[in-house]
């Protein structure tokens, strides 16, 4: 797992996204929890996979015909490095509030 | 959506295309469970696909049709480019020249085409600028002055169309001409970037052949700005003679000056269509025989760049000084259209065939790493 060149606002609400949820998240979910526009989220996402921070795959559904749905999860490191960054942002945020 | 997701995955890099063309699919079609629009998710793909990281791809074996189509491709872009910077300023004409129904005809196919490439050049310039990440400073530096004189030159046509809109006696022909002048001096910059590189090839053929290609664009640009300054100056002041002459009365000294404003004026275009022609000639020689290494280098991306700058600046051209009553006579108006077709066929087969191919890395050496684009031919 590789760390991230930088880490953007709109990264931690993506990685807070990834990290609160149980499993697997579909992409667009993570688009819509973030608040962020999805040209936004896909870059972070990709960015996110191809650091190791995440890993991808496809839907399982049996029913549902035509293209598949693609989630995301948190890999064990990745998870560890998302709540630090997570930590270490809003501590920096607060930091500057107070100053 | 699904037609802007395709073309968007299609211009994401081959590994990354299914992957990404499926995911946008199901999420444009699922968008509304979501609690999104498709649009925003058709919008965001094509944003990705702009600025998507472009992994370097292992180079395979060309075939010689692959060299061949990048040799003619390169000859084609050069001479393009050529004909569209020095077409700058080059005017039409007051009354007087041969009348054709061939400019006719050419307006319009060349209107048309150049219509589809203004809104296609800026697009292409920034996945063109995407794509030399990682090239040396010097690639990325001519591009990204490249892909700023193609935007420099559509907000150029963006004011003359404001100005053709707006009520007589528009202030904006400062802002026009320095919208024009602009992307010109940009992309002499980054020509002369490009050139500069080629120059400074170890083998002393190449070294010739740069130099060569500089003198075929520096003349090209020079012929160009010649143009502006000799024939609007001769044209102004010839104008305002005629004015006074008319107001003046002499209706047969007016038509006389009229008949001979056109005869000046043919016989600059004229010249310029000549000079302009063996320049273009000239510049496709140089790059049809350029070395095998050489085609393989990122040259072919900035070609690709110059041709689309060319094209943009070609549609300036003729909406700032074309239309109406503008007449050329059957040779300009062949080469004119020569020029255009030129900008088609270069862009179908450079912009479309160029892909950034595999790094060279001198190991223990300390040699600087060589990022190369390529029509798929094999740089060592």
């Amino acid at each position: 797992m590789k760390p991230l060149s930088r880490i953007t606002p709109a990264t931690i609400d993506v990685l807070s996204v990834l990290t609160v949820s149980a499993g697997p998240t579909w992409g667009l979910a993570v688009i819509k929890q973030s608040g962020r526009p999805a040209g936004s989220v896909y870059p972070i996402l990709e960015r996110l996979e191809t650091s190791g921070w995440v890993t991808s795959s496809w839907e399982h559904d049996d029913e549902r015909t035509g293209p598949r749905r693609r989630f995301y999860e948190l890999t064990a490191e990745g998870a560890t490095a998302a709540r630090s960054a997570i930590a270490g942002f809003r501590a920096r945020a607060t930091t500057v509030v107070t100053a | 959506m699904n037609l802007i997701i395709r073309a968007a995955a299609r211009m994401l890099p081959a590994p990354m295309r299914d992957r990404y063309r499926e995911q946008w699919l199901a999420d444009a079609r699922d968008a509304a469970e979501a609690g999104l629009s498709p649009a925003s998710i058709a919008l965001a793909a094509v944003t990705f696909a702009l600025a998507a990281p472009r992994p370097i791809e292992r180079r395979r074996q060309d075939s010689p049709s692959v060299t061949a189509r990048a040799r003619l491709a390169s000859a084609l872009a050069l001479s393009a480019a050529v004909i569209g910077v020095s077409q700058f300023g080059n005017a039409g004409s007051n009354e007087g020249l041969t009348s054709s129904s061939v400019y006719n005809v050419v307006v319009v196919i060349g209107t048309a085409v150049m219509v589809l490439y203004l809104g296609l050049a800026p697009i292409v310039a920034i996945v063109l600028v995407s794509v030399t990440r990682g090239t040396p400073a010097r690639i990325r530096a001519a591009v990204w002055l490249l892909a700023a004189s193609v935007l420099g030159a559509a907000s150029q046509g963006l004011i003359n169309s404001i100005r053709s809109s707006s009520p007589v006696g528009s202030t904006l022909l400062a802002e026009a001409a320095l919208a024009l002048a602009l992307p010109v001096a940009l992309c002499a910059t980054g020509g002369a970037l490009i050139i500069r590189e080629y120059a400074s090839q170890p083998q002393p053929r190449s070294r010739l052949r740069g130099m060569m290609s500089l003198g075929v664009g520096v003349a090209a640009l020079g012929l160009g700005l010649a143009n502006v300054v000799v024939l609007r100056d001769r044209l102004h002041a010839a104008d305002v003679e005629f004015v006074r002459t008319v107001l003046d009365g002499d209706l047969d000294g007016a038509a006389a000056m009229l008949a001979q404003s056109g005869q000046a004026t043919e016989a600059a275009v004229v010249v310029w269509a000549v000079v302009g022609l063996a320049a273009c000639l000239g510049a496709a020689w140089i790059a049809y025989t350029l070395p095998r290494r050489a085609l393989a280098s990122t040259l072919a991306l900035l070609f690709a760049l110059m041709i689309m700058h060319a094209g943009v600046l070609t549609y300036v051209w003729l909406s700032s000084f074309g239309g109406p009553g503008v007449h050329l006579t059957v040779p300009e108006a062949v080469l004119l259209l020569v020029g255009r077709w030129g900008l088609v066929a270069v862009v179908l087969v450079s912009v479309g065939g160029v892909r950034l191919t595999g790094v060279r890395r001198l190991s223990g050496t300390g040699r600087r790493h060589d990022i190369t684009a390529t029509t798929g031919t094999e740089v060592l």
